[in-house]
């Protein structure tokens, strides 16, 4: 088995280094708190001479996206990074990216939107896009995320369908903690450098993108996107096997379930189940792990996490959830209905004997401790939407 | 699980210091997450860092309440109402850069004085008082080897002027001392 040693690497320095080792073609950002120390080392490393690709500033995160759009419809591997305001910038542009089915990768550092002006983590911004057309990744932890990164090339080249990877602002771009960094060896394998399937614009072979089409025809193009990307969950689990395979990890201890779109963990009969996305899995994991050490054994709890918001996991969540007490943590709100992560798992479990709980927590930052998620597993159920203090 | 603050004034090097120490108890073989206070940073304002180490693999994210260990770089922060010891509990440690005796400090931050270690970098080392401080803190406290804080140093400083490695590396060795 390849083997890696590990670094002491912040998110940010992470991806870039990772970014810089998949033979991208075109960078090109426009700064954003607390994204920009992802772009500011993939420029630094381009300055040096060690990054292959050309970096591109732009004016603006609309012109950022606009420009990976038109590299990747030339066949380029493209990569841009944004956060919050920046990715509503983008949205337009996202909506043609996916439209377009061109293979782009971003990564969001997540976080909150104004007003009122507020620069910390929330899932605010992911979720205005979470229509788009895109293949949404979250990762707990910054190895997820350098792992995220490379699967999100690969299966974006292999559907045609966009990818983007959700990181979450400070809490993960700004920690440093252990990470291996794929091999450059076996990455070539897995992620040749090669031009990608959408090759458009060549003068060679002229072809029209994305022209006016009538109802009949845009009709088949939206349906035709919604199911490729509702059946990207099987090969997303089969190219996460392999690069786990390649990439030499360890099982992940105390799993019952850990593929390319959810990991539950905790023991299988557990009673309260939480379900969550991101950074905040890793403390629930530990507060899972003190309230499931004490004495009394007859209600542990376990933690669902969901790795890809789209494809949505229904079939896994369907197999796992039954008859347990869910708690649905959302770091984003949808005002005057559910918030968004709810009103999916509730959708999902319509036909089951679950009983809800959905909580909104950690809005602008606010941080999520121990103590809030060893309360919520003590607080009764009403079903209504509790806002965690 | 062993959680460390670091306070300091913009300028001074917390998170250079937060990086370096959190790199250092890494090469010892130790579980490591480092992370800034999470906010726009300026010179000469109160800046914290933060590292959490184990044995065993950390998947807690919330932020640092209660430290074992709390190091002052300046001891202005006293007199600037930032509250040093906010979390210390029961045998948490505080390494603070100050001349002030330890029994007056003991009243000051409402820490036991045998709890309280001072330390006073040369004023020659200017800029690289950090690190002196960081050689105390990983000798008095077992934090790492002085051999793992200098390769720490060392590759976090690479990129910089030749001499400013040399005395960051020769403020260590005193710290370390």
């Amino acid at each position: 088995m390849p083997k890696s040693s590990a670094q002491l690497l912040n998110a940010s320095e992470a991806i870039a280094l990772t970014i810089n080792r998949l033979n991208v073609g075109v960078v090109s950002a426009y700064p954003i708190t607390p994204q920009t120390k992802i772009v500011e080392r993939l420029a630094a490393l381009q300055a040096e001479g060690q990054g292959k690709f050309e970096f591109v500033r732009a004016e603006s995160e609309f012109a950022a996206a606009s420009i990976v759009l038109g590299a990747a419809a030339a066949g380029i591997r493209a990569y841009t990074a944004t956060s919050s305001q920046g990715l509503l910038m983008m949205l337009e542009v996202l909506y043609n990216i996916a439209g377009l089915r061109l293979p782009v990768v971003i990564t969001c550092a997540n976080r909150s939107i104004s007003a009122p002006l507020n620069i910390w983590n929330d899932h605010s911004d992911v979720m205005a896009a979470r229509d788009a057309g895109w293949l949404l990744f979250f990762a707990e932890n910054n190895q997820e995320a350098v792992d995220q990164h490379v699967l999100a090339y690969k299966l974006a080249e292999k559907l045609n369908i966009p990818a983007m990877v959700n990181v979450d602002g400070f809490i993960l771009t700004h920690m440093s903690e252990a990470v291996k960094l794929p091999e450059p060896a076996w990455l070539k394998k897995f992620l040749p450098a090669v031009k990608t399937s959408a090759n458009h614009l060549n003068p060679a072979k002229p072809e029209t993108l994305g022209y006016l089409v009538g109802p009949k025809d845009f009709y088949k193009f939206r349906r035709q996107l919604d199911l490729d990307l509702s059946a990207a969950a099987k090969l997303i689990n089969q190219e996460y096997k392999n690069y786990q395979r390649l990439s030499g990890a360890k099982p992940t201890a105390n799993t019952l379930i850990n593929n390319g779109l959810v990991e539950y963990y905790g023991p299988a009969k557990a009673q309260t189940v939480f379900v969550a996305m991101g950074s905040v899995v890793g403390t629930i994991k530990t507060a899972i792990d003190e309230y499931n050490r004490r004495p009394l054994k007859f209600n542990q709890a376990a933690v669902l996490k969901i790795k890809t918001f789209r494809p949505w996991p229904t079939a896994e969540l369907q197999s796992l959830l039954n008859n347990q007490r869910v708690i649905v943590i959302n770091k984003a709100i949808s005002a005057g209905s559910l918030p968004p992560l709810s009103s999916e798992i509730a959708a999902a479990l319509s036909a089951s004997k679950v009983k809800l709980q959905h909580v909104v927590a950690g809005l602008g930052g606010q941080d999520i401790t121990i103590d809030h998620i060893l309360k919520l597993i003590k607080t009764k159920n009403d079903n209504k939407v509790l806002y965690l203090e | 699980m062993y959680e460390i603050r670091i306070h300091g004034l913009g300028g001074q090097g917390v998170v250079t210091m937060t990086d370096i120490l959190a790199l250092a108890c890494f090469y010892e073989g130790k579980q490591v997450q480092a992370f800034p206070h999470f906010g726009p940073e300026r010179t000469g304002a109160p800046v914290t860092g933060f590292i959490r180490l184990d044995d065993k693999q950390i998947n807690l994210k919330q932020q640092i309440y209660s430290p074992d260990l709390i190091i002052v770089l300046d001891d202005s922060l006293l007199d600037k109402k930032v509250n040093i010891s906010a979390g210390a509990k029961t045998g948490t440690k505080l390494l603070i850069n100050t001349k002030r005796p330890s029994e007056t400090l003991s009243a000051l931050v409402g820490l036991p004085a045998k709890a309280i270690s001072v330390c006073q970098p040369d004023p020659a080392l200017g800029k690289s008082a950090n690190i002196f401080i960081l050689g105390q803190a990983a000798k008095l406290y077992n934090l790492a080897s002085l051999n793992n804080c200098s390769k720490a140093v060392k590759l976090k400083m690479s990129g910089l002027d030749k001499n400013i490695l040399k005395n960051n590396l020769n403020a260590l060795k005193q710290g370390y001392a």
